[in-house]
């Protein structure tokens, strides 16, 4: 399957959701889309990180340095309430407007 | 909202960690997917290589994530300035120039407007709430100087304008002073209202103000509060000084405080000795008590402080209505016309009378120092410029390694700015040198002047920083945008940029710079031209070889018959004296600081009403003189006769008119024979006709004036002039001498020779000679700069063109060729920048003629010798670059390329 490129402001909505399920380092996050899309995703580490930064100034997401599987000092970056209300609204745009795509799709003749 | 503010102020603080945080990160990352690489089967070498390839550029990422985080300019902005000191270190050479450059034009501004910040910026100092002081002034179109008052009409402002929360009055008066059994001395002392030190808002430093209900009942209360000043300098800070008595005109005072040190008094500039009640000076003065009653005994100055919350349009109407009743109670018609106003103390400056000028002059000489700061940021602006294109690979370097177009200007920015701010503080060096050399223009005269209008206010400081920033981004802006526009290709390649908008916009550079030192020059040519013009007016005498001094009988309690013969002694010894040709003395000196106006007019002409207006009444310059004095003065007659001894207080009275006065009230007319009287007292016949001066100020407009025999009308304080055989300077101890002898208490001042009073005075040419040093100032710092501009800018496109040279010298063109080449290039830009300059120097010339003494808008002298001059100069910074560009050997230079 080729890669796809992700639509504006869909790779905020993917870490949030990624980090719902529990908190993760920088490199977690991009394995995990990279696994759950089923080899489609590729996060790249040049827009990654700058959207992690972007996402803790407006508080949706919180870091903390913990330790990792390897036992390496690594950065662990968690949902705060924001982000979970953040998490909702974006699942919820993204859900109207795949749908309404889709609806477009099927019945546009 | 709050949490996210932290953390911006938390990376702002703990830069230095969140970057290494980053870095860590980063590296977990990075080592994370080389680990995940080999676990894929990877080699060692591919799983790196795949890993780094991923990151792209090493910083790439931490740059744009920075960005994310927010406040990214802090930290930039650091980096910059830490980068723009480096590089200013490193380019010594360039940077001195380029500071040089920027300090010479910003010195100059700085100059400048520490002068505009004196006149209106800088608060009374020592007074409460100094920025609710207002000045009370009347426009009287009979009089331009009428903004004093009476104390019966103060009356009734103070109780009737609600609008003003306090209104005083003061009366400025020269004083003999001196403690029991001293020899006095003169001095100048204020005359205040009760309430004058309420006013003020101030405490004393020793002893107290003046009491509530003190100073109220007239001549009650002969209580003096010294000036610290005066305290100070005169009495040696005595400690036991209040409660001890001090003459005033040879009067008992009692002095009851000393004042606060930085309160000098509410009338700007002037630092009284002491103050006393107006309702005192009827007493100290001599004068008759209908001071305090006559609505016509304009004396008084009122200075006012505005309620909370009124504005001045209010206080006006409220004077206004004031004005209507008191309409009634002048004589009929007397104050018709006449307008009341407030205006705030800091837009009375120097007088109310003339300060209407003064922003005309402020903004002219701001104009022209802002137009050298444009010459100077052109000429750094070039400068980096030229630097620009031997950074070209830096900047490629730099863009390659991640920073962004706006990143790299910011980069350039910071450079100037720092420049600019560099240069800044030179400047401020320089202006405080220009300062202490412009402290040698102040005004003569017996009139002692406050210190504070030495210091700058805060807004000078301000003024500086604001217009070194501005000079910083007006000299950085476009060659940072210029430099960090890069074709990356084009650079590696190594192609000569041959860019012509760049050759167009350093054109430019020169023509603005010519163009701005044209106007600097031309303006500064007037004012030189005007001063030297000025030298050449009629005076109405003749001022070589004249000494004079100034002494008050009156103050000294001399009657009128004991002054009279004190006087005609004093003459005769004078007279007596070798080096001394003729004496005389006149109750005025001209260009002095009384002015000594009356209104005069034909006895003749009909009554107007109960003041004794008559129709066709003039003001005009009077002076009472000895008989001695159009001889001594050397005015020459025009018509009739001189005084003579025959002109007694017996015989009729006498008056000789100058020719401005005949021709005003008698146009077409002989005035010989013909009767002028005041607004009261017995009609004088004119006996003479002298040709018209100059009496109040040195640039006023032909101005009538008339004199008076001292023997018909007796005036105690006087101005004696000795015309002498050679050097007066060497004339005056042997009068003081004489003086000394005969009183030895007489206080005497303006020992001076009539050269020195006419250049010192700010009547006289003071106030040109100060503009025409600035202008001149101003034009050789902006002739020099603009030098360094053309010279710059045709040096560099010589070092530019020198393949092209070479090329046309190897292809047979003859050095002269070459040459005329270079210069042509110069030459014409430079004529454009002139055209252009003396067309705005024109315009420049017509709004400055009112300042300009003696000369037309078009002064041919001045704007010849500009443009001449100007050329001649331009010419020769194009031929020393032209000259390098003739003994170019086509064979060295094809081979370097």
């Amino acid at each position: 399957m080729s890669k796809i490129e992700l639509l504006q402001g869909t790779l905020d909505l993917l870490v949030l959701r990624v980090l719902q399920a529990a908190p993760m380092h920088g490199f977690g996050i991009a394995q995990k889309i990279h696994l759950l899309s089923a080899d489609a995703l590729r996060i790249e580490e040049g827009s990654l990180y700058p959207a992690l930064y972007r996402m803790e100034r407006k508080g949706w997401i919180e870091a903390e340095w913990g330790v990792s599987e390897n036992n390496r000092r690594a950065k662990f970056y968690q949902l705060t309430r924001q982000g979970r209300k953040q998490l909702v609204a974006e699942t919820a745009t993204w859900q109207r407007l795949a749908a309404a795509v889709g609806e477009v799709l099927a019945k546009a003749d | 909202m709050w949490k996210r503010t932290i953390q911006t102020i938390k990376t702002l603080f703990r830069r230095n960690r969140v970057e290494a945080e980053m870095a860590e990160e980063m590296r977990f990352h990075r080592e994370a997917q080389v680990q995940s690489n080999l676990d894929a089967g990877m080699s060692e070498s591919e799983a790196y290589a795949e890993a780094n390839r991923r990151f792209g550029p090493r910083g790439g990422i931490e740059e744009e994530a920075r960005a994310a985080r927010g406040f990214v300019w802090f930290t930039h902005f650091k980096q910059d300035l830490r980068y723009g000191a480096r590089m200013l270190c490193k380019h010594k050479g360039f940077t001195s120039v380029a500071v040089l450059t920027l300090a010479l034009g910003l010195s100059a501004n700085m100059t400048v407007f520490s002068v505009i910040d004196v006149f209106f910026f800088q608060p009374i100092t020592g007074v409460e709430k100094s920025e609710e002081l207002v000045v009370m002034t009347r426009d009287d179109p009979r009089n331009q100087f009428a903004s004093s008052i009476s104390w019966a009409d103060y009356e009734d402002y103070r109780d009737n304008v609600p609008g003003l929360s306090e209104l005083a009055v003061i009366l400025f008066r020269p004083a003999h002073l001196s403690r029991p059994g001293q020899a006095a001395h003169r001095t100048w002392i204020e005359f205040v209202s009760p309430n004058y030190f309420t006013l003020a808002g101030t405490q004393p430093a020793l002893g107290r103000l003046f009491l509530p209900g003190e100073g109220v009942a007239t001549g009650a209360d002969m209580t003096v509060v010294l000036s610290h000043r005066y305290w100070r300098d005169q009495l040696g800070s005595d400690p036991s000084v209040v409660g001890s008595s001090i003459m005033v005109n040879g009067q008992t005072c009692e002095v009851v405080g000393v004042a606060a040190e930085e309160f000098t008094g509410m009338q700007w500039g002037i630092s009284p000795a002491l103050w006393t009640h107006v309702k005192s000076a009827p007493a100290l003065l001599h004068w008759e008590e209908a001071f305090l009653t006559d609505r016509n005994w304009n004396a008084l100055r009122a200075v006012g402080r505005t309620a909370p919350g009124v504005g001045l349009e209010q206080v006006i109407a409220q004077l206004a209505i004031v004005d209507q009743r008191l309409a009634g109670l002048h004589a009929a018609g007397s104050m018709d016309d006449v307008v009341t106003r407030v205006v705030p103390e800091q837009r009375s400056r120097p007088d109310p009378s003339v300060s209407g000028f003064l922003p005309l002059a402020a903004t002219v000489f701001l104009g022209l120092v802002l137009m050298i700061l444009l010459i100077a940021c052109a000429n750094v602006a070039n400068l980096l410029f030229a630097r620009a294109a031997t950074r070209q690979r830096e900047m490629a370097i730099r863009a390659s390694m991640g920073a962004t177009r706006g990143r790299l200007t910011r980069q350039l920015l910071t450079e100037s700015l720092l420049l600019a701010l560099l240069a800044g503080s030179v400047g401020w060096g320089l202006s405080y040198v220009a300062g202490t050399m412009m402290a040698g223009f102040s005004p003569s005269g017996d009139i002692p002047m406050s210190a504070s209008a030495n210091t700058g206010s805060i807004w000078t400081v301000v003024f500086a920083i604001g217009v070194s920033l501005v000079a910083g981004v007006v000299t950085g802006v476009l060659p940072a945008l210029r430099a960090s526009r890069l074709d990356l290709v084009q650079v590696i390649k190594g192609g000569a940029a041959g860019d012509r908008k760049r050759h167009w916009l350093r054109d430019m550079l020169v023509i603005s710079q010519v163009t701005f030192c044209a106007v600097v020059l031309v303006a500064g040519g007037l004012f030189m031209r005007s001063l030297q013009q000025a030298a050449q007016i009629e005076l109405g005498f003749n001022p070589d070889n004249l000494a004079m001094a100034s002494l008050d009988l009156d103050l000294q309690g001399y009657s009128a018959e004991r002054g009279q013969l004190f006087l005609d002694e004093m003459t005769a010894e004078l007279a007596a004296l070798p080096a001394v040709e003729s004496v005389s003395y006149g109750n005025v000196l001209p260009m002095g600081t009384s002015p000594g106006l009356r209104e005069v007019a034909d006895a003749d002409s009909p009554l107007l009403d109960d003041t004794g207006r008559r129709e066709g009444e003039i003001q005009a310059a009077s002076n009472i003189v000895e008989v001695n004095f159009i001889k001594t003065m050397e005015s020459g007659l025009v018509r009739g006769r001189d005084f003579t001894e025959f002109d007694t207080v017996d015989s009729p009275p006498v008056i000789i008119v100058n020719q401005a006065l005949a021709e005003k009230i008698w146009p077409g007319e002989d005035p010989l024979g013909k009767r002028v009287t005041f607004r009261w007292g017995e009609p004088m016949e004119v006996v003479g006709v002298v040709p018209t001066g100059k009496y109040v100020m040195i640039s006023e407009a032909p101005r009538p004036a008339y004199l008076q025999p001292y023997a018909q009308a007796y005036n105690a304080p006087i101005t004696l002039f000795l015309r002498t055989r050679g050097d007066p300077a060497g004339v005056i101890p042997q009068m003081r001498g004489v003086l000394q002898r005969m009183d030895s208490d007489l206080p005497i001042f303006n020992t001076q020779t009539m050269a020195e009073h006419l250049r010192s005075s700010a009547f006289g040419f003071m106030p040109m000679r100060m503009a025409a040093y600035v202008a001149g100032g101003q034009g050789i710092i902006g002739l020099l700069l603009a030098v360094m501009g053309v010279y710059g800018v045709v040096a560099y496109s010589v070092s530019q063109r020198t393949r092209e040279i070479g090329i046309r010298l190897a292809l047979g063109a003859d050095r002269s060729d070459v040459f005329r080449l270079v210069v042509r290039g110069g030459l014409s830009l430079i004529m454009v920048g002139l055209v252009l300059g003396l067309v705005i120097a024109l315009g420049v010339s017509l709004v400055l003629s009112g300042l300009l003494v003696g000369l037309g808008a078009f002064d041919l002298p001045v704007f010849g010798g500009v443009a001449v001059g100007l050329v001649v100069i331009s010419l020769l910074a194009c031929y020393l670059p032209a000259r390098r560009a003739m003994s170019i050997d086509p064979a060295i230079t094809l081979k370097c390329e």
